[in-house]
């Protein structure tokens, strides 16, 4: 009997063809970067001027290794307050990067993971009030409220602090509250009835049973999170003025222009990719977790 | 068992409850209540020095409102600030929105290299959208454009993210380029809840691959997408289109958004209250425009889709 012809699916195809075409374009993109970040700012044999869209010249050892080291020893980022004008180096910004990021992602982890908690296993009324708050604040856009938040913030005397940043991240709200509420809503009562029975109490009962059959989803969050902080630069430029991030003095190093002899496209390059780096170590370890199918089984409609 | 008893265990279950429920909801009423009822209290007022320098506030009640409407039919900034805010949305529905449902069923159906296609689709999540911008900045402004003026001497080219007559264009391919991540991870895994009966009974009738996807994935996924959906409308006067990534604080006018002049102009005003009453009255004609659209967005949506029956 004469085989089947296979069915070519068409619209797979043509999808095929533009996911290559992106892969293709994102790749280049990042190669090109990172070449150009070991060109020489200046110089006619290795330099990025008369070379721009090439490879740099020579073995890896003649590659302009020296914009990264440049980098680290010289990137810092100017800040002033009422008193005096004074410099944060890389040192201070990575110190300020771990706080922000590690704090910021546990803190806004935490608080959505535990009112989720309380509303999946606490049998309130209150808690459709708690629901209604997060679809509602979803669904409506409130736009300009960053002015009001900063007289907020400078009322409460929070404002440019670490305190306040970890004030403003303790918040309930958002979509990660709903991915929260669907896993321990899928987890069985059984297994609190059984630890109730056998005398644990309920902070017990959540840190002990619950949190360890969620930790999967927790660590996802968690990670998603962590690697958000670690890129952002806008809060920080906006809330903590003070306290500048590696993310914020890549975003000073290319459009601020700095006077320490780091104004040049392959140092501002290196720069970016310094910032960059980390994260894709992490991301390498924790690929599983991180593109695992996050569910939104509760979101209702 | 005794009611004493059954009360007591239901009181150190609202003492729990409580315990883990009260910050959170002290932070909510501060920063969001307090806070977006401060900003309409802002938007009615003005800061003004007095001749000992002193700086107070006076009830101005709704001139400042006044002010941006006067503005947002004679303005410059904002005439283009509209435009590009709608622009950008119906590119990013076009394009983006589209592109992300064929790539996820691309995933769905374990295609060739779905799983690298997912981790590089998801990569400007991982790199950092402004490490790619500064890339793809450079590489358009200094790269291509400087090889073009040295390869033609009599011609300048610009660079198309400076050119007025390509920038703007530049900018949304990159936002498009970088949008996927998230997206095609939530779709692909709504489209994995598809039951494999449905997919089968489909290939038994003989349909393609284009009405497998628009008769039977599509509607599997379409409250997912009405989410997304509406949730995108709701940024529309929010979404800076990576401005700031790709400008910092010097775009020009042309391919300015309100979200991206409304966080430029806080942050260039950081610490002049004057500024203040006028961004936040801009801020709540915003949101009075944003917010019937997305509702009503929302209610058209969830009526006239596709259903799974």
């Amino acid at each position: 009997m004469a085989k089947k012809a296979k069915k070519v699916n068409v619209l797979l195809l043509v999808i095929g063809i533009l996911l290559v075409a992106y892969t293709l374009f994102m790749i280049l993109l990042i190669l090109w970067g990172m070449s150009t970040s070991l060109k020489h700012p200046t110089s006619q044999v290795n330099g990025f001027r008369g070379n721009e869209l090439g490879a740099p010249k020579g073995w890896p050892w003649q590659w302009e290794w020296n914009n990264y080291a440049n980098v680290f020893s010289r990137l810092k980022v100017k800040r002033e307050n009422e008193f005096e004008m004074y410099y944060v180096n890389l040192v201070g910004m990575a110190f300020n990067t771990i706080v922000y990021t590690v704090g910021g992602a546990f803190i806004s982890t935490v608080t959505p993971c535990l009112v989720a908690y309380a509303v999946a296993k606490c049998k309130f009324k209150f808690n459709i009030i708690i629901e209604l708050i997060v679809i509602l604040t979803m669904a409506i856009p409130v736009i300009g409220s960053y002015p009001s938040e900063i007289q907020v913030l400078r009322t409460l005397r929070i404002y440019d602090t670490w305190f306040g940043a970890a004030v403003q991240k303790m918040n309930f709200l958002g979509v990660y509250f709903l991915v929260f509420l669907a896993t321990f809503k899928s987890i069985p009562n059984s297994y609190a009835e059984s630890a109730y029975l056998d005398g644990a109490g309920e902070y017990r009962v959540l840190f002990n049973i619950i949190a360890p059959l969620a930790k999967n989803v927790i660590l996802t969050v968690m990670l998603i999170l962590f690697i958000q902080y670690w890129n952002d630069y806008q809060y920080p430029l906006l809330y903590l003025n003070s306290k500048p991030t590696l993310a914020y003095g890549v975003y000073d190093l290319v459009f601020v222009n700095p006077d320490n002899g780091l104004a040049n496209i392959p140092t501002k390059m290196a720069g970016s990719i310094i910032l960059f780096l980390p994260i894709l170590i992490i991301f390498i370890c924790f690929k599983d977790t991180l593109m695992q199918n996050l569910s939104m089984g509760g979101l209702k409609e | 068992m005794a009611s004493g008893t059954l009360s007591a265990v239901r009181k150190k279950k609202l003492a729990f409850y409580l315990s883990i429920i009260i910050l959170p909801m002290i932070q909510f009423v501060i920063f969001y209540i307090v806070v977006n009822a401060n900003t309409f209290v802002l938007a009615l007022q003005d800061y003004e020095y007095t001749d000992s320098g002193e700086l107070v506030s006076k009830f101005v009640w709704f001139d400042n409102i006044g002010a941006v409407l006067k503005d947002m039919f004679t303005k410059p900034v904002f005439l283009h600030a509209i435009r590009n805010s709608f622009v950008a949305y119906l590119i990013g529905l076009v394009f983006s929105t589209v592109l992300s449902l064929l790539f996820s069923y691309y995933i769905f159906k374990k295609c060739p290299f779905a799983n690298g296609f997912k981790v590089l689709l998801y990569l400007p999540n991982i790199v950092s959208v402004m490490v790619l911008s500064v890339m793809y900045n450079f590489l358009l402004n200094r790269g291509i454009a400087d090889v073009f003026n040295r390869a033609n001497p009599g011609m300048e080219m610009l660079g198309l993210l400076k050119d007025p007559n390509t920038r703007f264009g530049a900018v949304m391919f990159f936002c498009v380029l970088v949008s996927f991540g998230s997206n095609v991870l939530i779709y692909s895994g709504s489209m994995s809840g598809i039951s494999p009966s449905i997919l089968e009974a489909g290939e038994v009738d003989g349909v393609n691959g284009a009405q497998e996807f628009f008769l039977i994935v599509l509607p599997q996924v379409y409250p997912m997408l009405v989410t997304f959906l509406v949730a995108q409308l709701a940024t529309i006067f929010t979404n800076q289109i990576n401005l700031f990534n790709l400008y910092g604080l010097e775009a020009e006018y042309d391919v300015y958004t309100f979200g991206y002049y409304m966080y430029r102009e806080i942050t260039y005003n950081l610490n002049d209250l004057t500024k203040y009453p006028y961004l936040s009255a801009l801020g709540l004609l915003l949101t009075a425009i944003a917010v019937p659209v997305t509702l009503g967005a929302r209610a058209l949506l969830n009526k006239y889709g596709p259903s799974e029956d």
